[in-house]
């Protein structure tokens, strides 16, 4: 990069030279950055509220300070670390599952010459999604019944031992996680697939007259194209890492599980049962945005120098 | 098509991956067509777990009562309403964000990447958000289903890293020497190369504004605004109830109804959008760009 | 490197430029909301009403108002009311009692019709922006919220509304102490009319039916000791009562664990003071509160239940189960005994052949109390009028009505002689046509609710057995109750009033807490855990915050006893 220039015409590194030289990108720029003028940072004058105690009546800005006083609640809760634990176990393993597995599938759907059947595993494989998380763990609970469960009868024709699984801690990690995988692969693979389309025919055409086979080809060619969406991908989740959805949770949680699947969205909920809690529900969400945030921007920061790959 | 033979390794290849594929079309095929069936199914033999592949005691009760609901069409045209402008208003607002932030040149792109980049951590909340629509006059109005959300961070980052890996710079650079202006860069040259993450795009944000209630529930009071989900929610509501009052075999039928009503309102409210993939997917083609390259 | 540096200034104004936005922004339209909440009818009754003459004698009753009797008012006036539709019910305009209402009182209601699934972010929002309604009715707030609501002044107090013009309400707390020990707050202020039920099958709460056609088939008697459940159970399990030839009978199941764990308590003597307090009731021995779920009789109940569920007589899915999952197992005729407060919740094709214990179950201790009744006060969270109401006075004599035995039964039934009837033996009947031939797909509940207003429970009024006609009366049910009623205890507690700090840290401790006692219960029942661990158990909760869990208890008995 230049040194700034001192000279008294308009430097080539200055923003003004930038203004003017793109400046229909700026004007590109102007209705977005209004709607997140408007929409995001107007509202976020409400994350003051983890630092007051809500006064309905006296609003936001007239609501007494407490400083970090929910945040100490939250700490101090018995099982703060277990929350914690939960909730990050959780999502990391459900990112190892879960992140491999669309890549996986838009690039074998990309080897498919039959365009029928290409078109009928997408279809299918994507189906799943649309189901509200009432049914897939409906679904779950009654496949997994220990008397009545298809996957027990499976297991005591083959002469094993029924498992109550739902009432098992040490599972609910395993069904959590695995019945994600098996609901978002076929649409997180969307992404890939299009990304795929972008790689470029004709070096698979020198690789081929080099005389590398297929697994070779995807190898070499296909999963570098696709490593930019892939990394970017990454990182975008791993900025989720504190945020595990209260619903899923909670429907598969029982008096049973509740050692592995006590999260802090559920903790959160049970708070807010006995009584409306924005100060303390906003603290925690602070919290772990914070957590989130951080950690976005190291991973940022690695991807930048590894692989020039990074959101900014 | 590649006419060019393949080696004897391509087919052990092929011959798996249909192996692989068929195996997964079967794993996740099985519990959809749990789905379909059950919710034609007495709901009794469900619950007992007697229903498999084949519908027992088969009836449509489930889907008679849910479209005996008049308001089910009107929350299919108000969706379909919202969906179509919303996707719209999305695809435009996000390609204007995209591009700039995808352009190596532009100096204040990391400025512009992280002041969005940082509203997906950070937010005021729900109430300073409704205060905020509420200021600007959107309550009760088709607006307020349209103009929140009409971005997202997420989607707008893909979108960006499309353009950054698979339209390569020096294509725009050589137009820009030939005069070319930055609108019709984009117009011109970049968004017809980007057909297919223009499909996921309408993917994304139209399953997003299909399922979406949460705007409608805080925002819309009148009954005939309500988008299809916020419809479906109440009528499995109203056929749950929590307290069983009176003798009568009918409110126990429906605390049962209740079970395979979700299913039947999922198949309600998701065939049409499943459509939409099998009907979008003809638009991921490989890119027109070798020829423009060599041009 | 630059653009980095800038980037967070940049972003830092933005930051703080939105937070000066918010602040003069938000401030006009929030406490410009709280002030103009005017109805556009009411300010013209309210000019109308200034000139209106005053009665002589009635100096402070408002000019608008009549102190008693109907209609209310003297000239039209619109109340705004926000209301929980439940699943069953038409939006509230519609229904006949309260067209019938609008008609004796001359208040004209303007319904917010809330449906179920929305209630609490609805009501939330309203709350939190201002746009409060004239008074809230049945929309299910905790205690905690109307003190806390109370306090910040969105609810109005309203003691001397009470004193003044609610003859009915203030006749039932003085007939029924629990009422007026209960209702107001720790600083004495009352922010709620309750939820009042003098009904003893409702108050009975949770019950226990057992097959009485497996009884009389086995040759048994129906239990009165948790010895001879247990026999029964265990001859339901071993001697195939359905019939079937298969060991699939399920001998004692529930739609969730503590339901069962409830009828159970009184066996050893425990939750003696009522439903209200599950975890803390009264050491009769040393005169103090006693915390249930650390005593040595706890131990014993849950190793009974552990016995139960070891030897298969207890389900094992207990801890997954819900109400369809109960139909299920009921219609399939596998289930032995289940717990709840009417008999339908097993299905209707073998509900008759279930009957309640006859007695309160005696324990091993010779304790035979029946712990599950519950107070006259339910609930305090049915019936506020917030800040915004011009005419609390009104809104107090409107809700009154229901207080007394006239207005409850009105509630209920509708008016005699067009929706019910009265028979010779004195019990009221509904004489709605529609019943006759209900249309299909329809039920008692929807065409009932077309009518009357309770479906869904919370109301604000008092409910007595001869014109509620819900599951709890019915005939099974209904001896259910009388059978254990003799066994309730003496004295049944009301809720306890807190203070906003104390009743705060109270909701974290039991966050903690009850979360770890669910847990813990399951894996002592299920034999996770064996019973040699207990006294780990008792010191996790001793570290839990227990110290402070009971003294802030203790606070709120000791305001409790000296009302």
């Amino acid at each position: 990069m230049n040194k700034k220039s001192k000279k008294s015409r308009i430097s080539k590194d200055s923003i003004l030279y930038d203004i003017i030289k793109n400046k229909t990108l700026y004007i590109m720029l102007l209705p977005v950055t209004t709607y997140f003028l408007i929409f995001c940072y107007w509202p976020m004058y409400g994350v003051q509220i983890a630092f007051k105690n809500f006064n309905a009546a006296k609003g936001i800005m007239g609501s007494p300070w407490v400083g970090f006083y929910h945040f100490q609640r939250f700490f101090r809760s018995y099982n703060f670390v277990t929350l914690i634990t939960n909730t990050i176990t959780l999502n990391l393993y459900n990112l190892v599952a879960s992140f491999p597995a669309p890549i996986i599938l838009a690039l074998l759907l990309n080897e498919v010459a039959n365009s029928k059947f290409k078109r009928v595993v997408q279809t299918v494989t994507y189906a799943p999604h649309f189901l509200s998380t009432v049914v897939v763990t409906g679904m779950l609970t009654t496949l997994l019944s220990p008397k009545t469960g298809i996957v027990n009868h499976l297991i005591a024709t083959l002469g094993g031992e029924r498992i109550y699984f739902m009432g098992e801690p040490a599972w609910f990690k395993h069904i959590y996680v695995w019945s994600g995988v098996w609901q978002h692969t076929g649409w997180s693979a969307i992404i890939y697939l299009a990304a795929l389309t972008s790689v470029d025919q004709q070096q698979h055409e020198a690789a081929i007259i080099d005389g590398a086979n297929k697994v070779q080809r995807i190898w070499y060619i296909n999963i570098p194209a696709i490593l930019p969406t892939a990394i970017i991908l990454l990182i975008l989740n791993l900025g989720q890492i504190m945020n595990v959805g209260f619903e899923k949770v909670f429907l598969l949680q029982n008096d049973l599980n509740l050692k592995s699947s006590d999260v802090i969205s559920t903790y959160v909920y049970r708070m807010g049962l006995l009584g409306a809690q924005y100060s303390f529900s906003t603290a925690v969400g602070l919290f772990n945005s914070v957590i989130n945030f951080i950690l976005i921007v190291v991973v940022n920061y690695i991807s930048r120098k590894v692989s020039e790959v990074s959101l900014w | 098509m590649n006419t060019i033979a393949r080696t004897k390794a391509d087919k052990v290849f092929d011959t798996i991956n249909v192996i692989i594929l068929s195996l997964v079309l079967v794993i996740i095929l099985y519990p959809l067509i749990f789905v379909v069936v059950a919710s034609v199914s007495d709901p009794l033999r469900v619950l007992q777990g007697e229903v498999w592949l084949w519908p027992k005691g088969l009836n449509l009760e489930s889907y008679k009562l849910v479209f005996s609901h008049s308001q089910i069409m009107i929350g299919y045209r108000n969706t379909l309403f919202y969906t179509l402008l919303g996707t719209l208003i999305n695809l435009v607002m996000t390609s204007l964000g995209a591009y700039p932030l995808s352009r190596r040149d532009f100096r204040a792109r990391s400025f512009f990447t992280f002041l969005f980049t940082f509203t997906m951590f950070f937010s005021g909340g729900m109430i300073p958000t409704y205060l905020v629509v509420k200021q600007l006059g959107l309550l009760d109005k088709i607006w307020a289903m349209l103009l929140p959300g009409a971005v997202s961070v997420w989607n707008m980052t893909i979108m960006r890293n499309y353009f950054q890996t698979s339209i390569p710079f020096e294509l725009q650079e050589s137009a820009m020497i030939d005069g070319c202006g930055n609108l019709s860069l984009l117009i011109r040259i970049v968004l017809p190369l980007s057909v297919p993450i223009i499909a996921v795009m309408v993917i994304f944000y139209g399953v997003g504004h299909w399922n979406s209630y949460f705007n409608a529930l805080i925002y819309l009071t009148d009954q005939n605004k309500y988008p299809l989900q916020l419809v479906l929610r109440s009528i499995l509501m109203k056929e749950e109830t929590s307290e069983m009052i009176a003798a009568d075999d009918s409110v126990i039928r429906r605390q049962m109804m209740a079970e395979i009503l979700k299913y039947a309102a999922i198949i309600v409210s998701s065939v049409p959008v499943l459509l939409l993939y099998p009907f979008l997917q003809k638009y991921f083609v490989h890119g027109i760009m070798v020829g423009a390259l060599k041009g | 490197m630059r653009s980095k540096k800038l980037c967070a200034l940049l972003l830092c104004l933005i930051f703080v430029l939105s937070l000066v936005a918010g602040c003069s922004s938000s401030q006009t339209t929030e406490s410009g909301e709280q002030k103009q909440e005017k109805h556009p009818e009411s300010n013209q009754t309210e000019q109308k009403a200034e000139t209106a003459e005053e009665t002589p004698g009635d100096e402070d009753v408002p000019p608008y108002l009549n102190k008693e009797g109907f209609p209310i008012v003297k000239e039209p006036i619109t109340l705004r009311f926000m209301v929980r539709q439940t699943a069953v019910q038409p939006p509230h305009e519609e229904i006949y009692v309260w067209q019938e209402y609008e008609k004796m009182t001359g208040v004209k209601i303007e319904w917010i019709n809330v449906p179920d699934t929305d209630l609490s972010e609805k009501r939330n929002l309203a709350i939190a922006s201002g746009d409060l309604p004239d008074a809230f009715i049945r929309c299910l707030f905790s205690d905690l919220d109307v003190l806390r609501y109370g306090e910040q002044g969105i609810f109005i107090e309203l003691n001397d509304l009470i004193d003044k013009y609610a003859p009915n309400l203030k006749a039932c707390m003085e007939k029924y102490p629990e009422v007026g020990r209960g209702l107001p707050e720790y600083n004495g202020k009352i922010y709620a009319t309750p939820v009042l039920y003098d009904s003893e099958p409702i108050l009975m709460g949770t019950r226990l039916f057992i097959r009485k056609t497996w009884v009389d088939k086995l040759g048994l008697s129906m239990p009165t000791t948790t010895d001879e459940l247990y026999k029964v159970l265990k001859a339901f399990k071993e001697q195939d009562p359905n019939g079937n030839g298969k060991p699939d009978e399920i001998p004692w199941t529930s739609s969730i664990i503590t339901g069962i764990e409830g009828v159970l308590k009184g066996a050893w003597g425990l939750q003696n003071r009522g439903s209200k307090h599950s975890y803390v009731d009264w050491d009769e021995k040393n005169n103090q509160l006693r915390f249930i779920y650390t005593t040595d009789q706890m131990k014993e109940l849950w190793q009974y239940l552990n016995r139960l569920y070891k030897e298969g007589l207890l389900d094992e899915e207990i801890f997954t189960m819900d109400h369809p999952k109960l139909i299920a197992k009921g219609e399939q005729d596998l289930v032995g005994a289940f717990c709840f407060v009417n008999s339908q919740a097993i299905g209707a094709s073998h509900e008759q052949e279930y009957e309640g214990i006859p007695e309160a179950l005696e324990g091993p201790h010779g304790d035979k109390l029946w712990a599950l009744k519950g107070p006259v006060l339910s609930s305090k969270g049915p019936f506020q009028i917030t800040s915004a109401c011009k005419y609390p006075e009104v809104a107090m004599r409107w809700i009154d009505y229901f207080y007394s035995e006239e207005g409850a039964t009105f509630f209920y039934m509708g008016v005699e002689g067009v929706t019910y009837k009265r028979n010779p033996d004195g019990t009221l009947e509904y004489s709605i046509p529609e019943l006759e031939n209900m249309p299909e797909g329809t039920s008692f509940d929807q065409i009932v609710g077309k009518y009357t207003p309770y479906m869904g429970g919370g109301n604000p009024q008092i409910t007595m057995t001869h014109y509620f006609k819900g599951g709890e009366t019915q005939p099974i049910p209904l001896k259910a109750a009388e059978n254990v009623a003799p066994f309730a205890p003496k004295e049944i507690w009301a809720g306890f009033s807190f203070t906003i700090e104390e009743a705060e840290k109270l909701n974290e401790l039991q966050n903690d807490i009850h979360t770890y006692i669910d847990n813990m219960r399951a894996e002592f029942i299920t034999g996770k855990t064996s019973f040699d661990k207990w006294d780990e158990y008792v010191q996790q909760i001793e570290k839990m915050g227990f110290k402070e869990y009971m003294e802030i208890y203790q606070k709120g008995y000791e305001r409790y006893m000296s009302n």
